[in-house]
């Protein structure tokens, strides 16, 4: 389920609703381990602490208002979270609320740290285990699953919203100031500073950075007088971004935003439609075998698949002829009817790849 | 969805065998957790092993790495 706002404009963009992914559970993790198990080596579990919230995300600034501007009282520690964001004044610019470089550094070098390390864990992940921003979360947040109902074309649609919405999230904050007649000079700090940083290679940290403390004067330059006002510009972004339409957005997105987004509606055509390639062609396999059953990883290491051993001893059949064909050579030599749905679902899962004219269509 | 093709017949007519094992998608579970790469071994589809219980590269596919796992920063 996608956050109000992402939801209202995709209505405006897909012609269908978005198949929900009901394999990716938060209340009853899929990727933790059932109760009392520890994982066996080679198994890979999230923590039940930290689950998929290791990830700090950046939040727009018409996101921030967003939450600021949200009365309801279920909201309030969520609330509560992002306020502590602003008044520790880190990373914090009138674009929204950043990540910092610390964050950064360690969960771009850290080595299976997601899903599994505490010090990563979300500023925004309540103790109880729920997100403090779900109604107002970011791109990454609101479209990233461990696990697809569709395998592979579920994941590639996920993958193609995620584009779309964090170039609009990008888009729309820039928009936000511009519209407020923010000056000329925080414009300056804000855009042509930072390109001088990464031009420049700038990637140290220093003392401040690694204590996660405040530096007043880099607050000041991004805010000048707005200094103690951030949470104004927050909210009138929020006012501003709520009056828009899709067709607003891509107004506001020019070509970037449009190429993106019909990406995504084809994406999204594949993720409703369930047809089979007319030849298909099997692949090497990654499998972890079982008595009678074989685990397959396949588009992704956290998505296996568990499947029957003599599903396995038959997948060389299909080697680029005609599906219908090869489905009935494994019928007849096999005494195994596969079912179209089954063939539909290992292609999903990339276990099966279009072969001859349907290469990479699918 | 014009560049998908019909769905292709796989319907029992034909060479239907009499009592041949019916599979469908539901016996295909997905699993709780996930794999690492140093459990996983790689068959080749006349299922001899190419590699068992160790990452390895493969030709012209895309190798599930370690970064596959998290969802990447945005730049």
């Amino acid at each position: 389920v996608l956050p109000p706002l992402y939801a209202r404009w995709m209505g405006g963009l897909l012609d269908g609703a978005i198949p929900p992914e009901t394999k990716a559970t938060c209340d009853s993790c899929a990727m933790c381990p059932p109760k009392g198990a520890s994982a066996p080596r080679g198994e890979l579990f999230y923590s039940p602490v930290t689950k998929c919230c290791t990830f700090m995300p950046e939040i727009a600034n018409f996101l921030v208002g967003g939450i600021l501007r949200d009365d309801d009282p279920a909201l309030a520690p969520g609330r509560q979270t992002v306020e502590r964001r602003i008044d520790a004044r880190v990373d914090v610019t009138p674009l929204g609320l950043a990540r910092s470089a610390k964050y950064s550094l360690l969960y771009n070098q850290g080595r299976r740290g997601f899903g599994q390390a505490k010090s990563m864990e979300c500023p925004h992940h309540l103790p109880d285990g729920r997100c403090g921003v779900w109604r107002h979360r970011e791109s990454t947040c609101a479209t990233w699953f461990c696990k697809h109902e569709r395998g592979a074309v579920g994941q590639r649609f996920w993958g193609r919203l995620h584009d779309l919405l964090a170039v609009t999230e990008k888009k729309l904050s820039v928009w936000c100031l511009l519209q407020q007649g923010i000056e000329a000079s925080l414009l300056e700090t804000l855009f042509a500073g930072r390109r001088q940083a990464l031009a420049a290679g700038a990637s140290g940290l220093d003392a401040g950075d690694l204590d996660g403390e405040s530096d007043p004067g880099a607050h000041r330059a991004v805010w000048g007088a707005w200094v103690g006002r951030e949470r104004e510009i927050y909210r009138r972004s929020a006012e501003l971004v709520d009056g828009l339409g899709w067709d607003d957005v891509l107004e506001i997105g020019g070509v970037e935003l449009e190429v993106l987004a019909r990406m995504t509606q084809t994406a999204h055509g594949k993720l409703l439609s369930d047809v089979v390639p007319l030849r298909l062609r099997a692949r090497e396999l990654r499998v972890v075998m079982g008595a009678g059953r074989a685990q397959l990883v396949s588009y992704s290491e956290i998505d296996p698949l568990s499947v029957p051993r003599p599903l396995i001893d038959v997948l060389h059949h299909f080697d680029g002829r005609p599906t219908g064909e090869v489905v009935e050579e494994i019928a007849a030599q096999h005494d195994l009817r596969l079912q179209p749905g089954l063939v539909r679902k290992l292609v999903d899962f990339d276990i099966l790849r279009a072969a001859g004219d349907d290469e990479g269509r699918t | 969805m014009s560049d998908t093709k019909k769905p292709t017949d796989t319907s029992t007519e034909g060479a239907k065998q009499e009592g041949a094992k019916e599979l469908d998608a539901d016996q295909l579970e997905n699993v709780a957790g996930g794999l690492l790469p140093a459990k996983v071994g790689v068959l080749d589809l006349k299922h001899k092993w190419i590699q068992d219980g160790v990452k390895i590269e493969i030709e012209s596919q895309k190798i599930i790495g370690e970064d596959s796992l998290a969802p990447a920063l945005k730049k």
